[in-house]
């Protein structure tokens, strides 16, 4: 009796425990981005509360960041739900009206939602799309130039060696010289990948060696075991191993910028205004040197979102 | 269930038999990462448990190697080594020699330093030299466990081997987690079949060696005792004991075996 009693309470506790510890973290970050705004700075008007999430990787908890911090200096309640999860999850939970904002990204999140049924490419015809094909009750506001997307990086040693600034170097000559790393989905999707290089470009590699993006990539760029790899256009390693991310100067890659999903009965007019000078002023290269401080640097994102805002002259 | 039709649709497709990314050459390079790695472990390990088994010193030498050995993980060892030299197939290789060393070295010592103690010591009294014993006796006598400890090596590395392919090389892990990449998961099933029948065939393969070698086998007499072909089984020898000694291998006598024997 007394024995399984005591596992009972031990297994009551550790769930509780967890609560706490994950409670701790939130009311940390909550404090820490009510503390900067409302009452200090705030237009002294009662203006509503916004719930944001994010995904669960550095830069769109960073982008929730920034967002929740901006709109705070303006006077909002801001309630922050960073590491959600994929889209998947965090999607539904904006659909039924259980989160207000979304940092997006264009291409993605169109082809989320017409499950890989769309035509546009360019930003301006994805926001377009967008607007005719979200559920009711969401949209997107302005985009910003910020893009999170599939690009080719190499070495400075072959980017040198081979002249390599953008794709549209790469020829058919140069391209059989280069061994190029990417994950393993790269040698056979047709979008960015083996068959789009052979198909509109010509080009043939000399070989393809299936790596995980991230520090695999990054390790064999480094080692020269690959020329070129395929990272994403924010990747902190870009700029920390002095890589050369080449140009997609030929239209390879589908646009990604960075976009506000938001629901437009909470997101008000003032709020919108916000968000699109957010969006006005991020960058791919200073996003990229944000996610350089939080990934390889250790700061957190809320610091690091901080030192943008203030940056910027908006906090 | 739609994985194992379209598993089953993966396997029987020819072009998936051709070429340098076809089941032939992963299944050839599978095997060649599994052989080396076992060739590795074999030289390190068989030795060491053998010799440590023939001394009976230091037992804790091989018992906290084997235990260390199999507590490394595998994948964590494979990423960090990767980090070294990335793209390169020798981490593959250590990773797969570290999980194949601990049954081999622990079966080899424990194979020959379960002998019978009176067999030894019967040989010793022959006049057997400690390096006679231990390749006449002892490791005849201990084979079945020597090579059940290879056996479980083996299959253990094939099975694993396709981690290897985290590393950007080669082997039936391609299929594996090149199909999870593309969520072709009738490619991953097939992969996931073909490493489990290979794993399958060596298992068969040591049991009928296993057989032709197994206990009660007829091993060729080295102590010249006139008795070739006769069976040499740690039963037989506790009945014959040392009477039958040849020339001159006089030296011990009757109450040392005794003790000997009763301590086992």
């Amino acid at each position: 009796m007394t024995r399984s009693n005591r596992t009972l309470a031990v297994v009551a506790a550790v769930p509780l425990l967890l609560l706490a510890a994950c409670g701790d973290d939130d009311e940390d970050a909550a404090t820490d981005t009510t503390g900067g705004g409302a009452e200090e700075e705030g237009a002294g008007e009662e203006l509503g509360t916004i719930r944001i999430g994010s995904a669960n990787f550095p830069e769109n908890v960073l982008l929730a960041e920034i967002y929740g911090q901006a709109l705070e200096a303006e006077g909002y309640t801001v309630e922050l739900q960073p590491n959600i999860g994929s889209r998947e999850v965090y999607f539904g939970e904006i659909e039924s009206g259980t989160l207000d904002l979304l940092p997006e990204y264009t291409n993605s999140l169109l082809n989320f939602v017409t499950e890989g049924d769309f035509e546009a490419t360019t930003t301006d015809e994805q926001v377009a799309e967008l607007a005719e094909v979200l559920p009711e009750g969401l949209a997107v506001l302005e985009p910003s130039e910020a893009e999170d997307k599939d690009v080719l990086v190499c070495s400075a040693e072959a980017a040198e060696e081979h002249g390599l600034a953008a794709l549209s170097d790469v020829t058919p000559e140069i391209g059989a010289e280069l061994v190029v790393g990417g994950p393993p989905e790269f040698a056979e999707r047709t979008s960015f990948g083996v068959p789009a290089f052979r198909d509109e470009l010509g080009v043939e590699f000399a070989e393809f060696v299936p790596l995980e993006i991230g520090p695999p990539i990054v390790d064999a760029l480094n080692s020269g075991a690959i020329d070129c790899g395929n990272l994403f256009s924010t990747g902190s390693a870009i700029a920390a191993n002095d890589f050369v991310a080449l140009e997609d100067d030929v239209d390879l890659v589908s646009n990604e910028n960075i976009i506000p999903l938001v629901r437009p009965e909470v997101v008000d007019e003032a709020a919108t205004e916000v968000l699109n000078e957010i969006s006005g002023l991020l960058t791919t290269e200073n996003l990229t040197e944000m996610l350089v401080s939080v990934e390889i640097d250790a700061e957190s994102e809320t610091d690091v979102a901080t030192a943008f805002l203030e940056e910027e002259g908006i906090l | 269930m739609e994985v194992i039709t379209d598993g089953w649709t993966w396997l029987t497709t020819a072009a998936h038999w051709q070429g340098p990314a076809g089941i032939p050459t992963r299944l050839v390079e599978h095997l060649q990462y599994a052989a080396l790695a076992l060739l590795v472990a074999v030289a390190l390990a068989l030795p060491l448990g053998l010799l440590l088994g023939h001394t009976g010193r230091a037992s804790f030498i091989s018992l906290s190697i084997s235990g260390a050995a199999r507590a490394v993980p595998t994948l964590g060892l494979l990423v960090l080594l990767n980090r070294l030299d990335p793209v390169a197939t020798w981490p593959a290789i250590v990773v797969l020699a570290v999980l194949a060393v601990p049954p081999i070295l622990a079966n080899a010592y424990i194979g020959v330093d379960g002998v019978d103690p009176a067999v030894r010591d019967a040989a010793r009294g022959q006049g057997m030299t400690g390096r006679q014993v231990l390749f006449g006796i002892e490791v005849p006598l201990a084979l079945p466990i020597v090579l059940a400890g290879l056996r479980s090596a083996t299959s253990q590395v094939i099975a694993t081997a396709t981690v290897a392919a985290y590393l950007g090389i080669g082997g039936l892990g391609r299929f594996i987690i090149d199909g999870v990449a593309v969520r072709d998961y009738g490619r991953v099933f097939g992969g996931a079949v073909v490493v489990a029948a290979l794993a399958l065939a060596s298992e068969l393969a040591y049991a009928l060696v296993q057989r032709a070698v197994g206990p009660g086998r007829r091993i060729p007499a080295r102590a010249d005792d006139g008795a070739p072909g006769r069976a040499l089984t740690p039963a037989m020898a506790d009945t014959d004991g040392p009477g039958d000694a040849g020339a001159g291998t006089q030296t011990r006598d009757s109450p040392e075996h005794a003790t000997t024997g009763g301590s086992a």
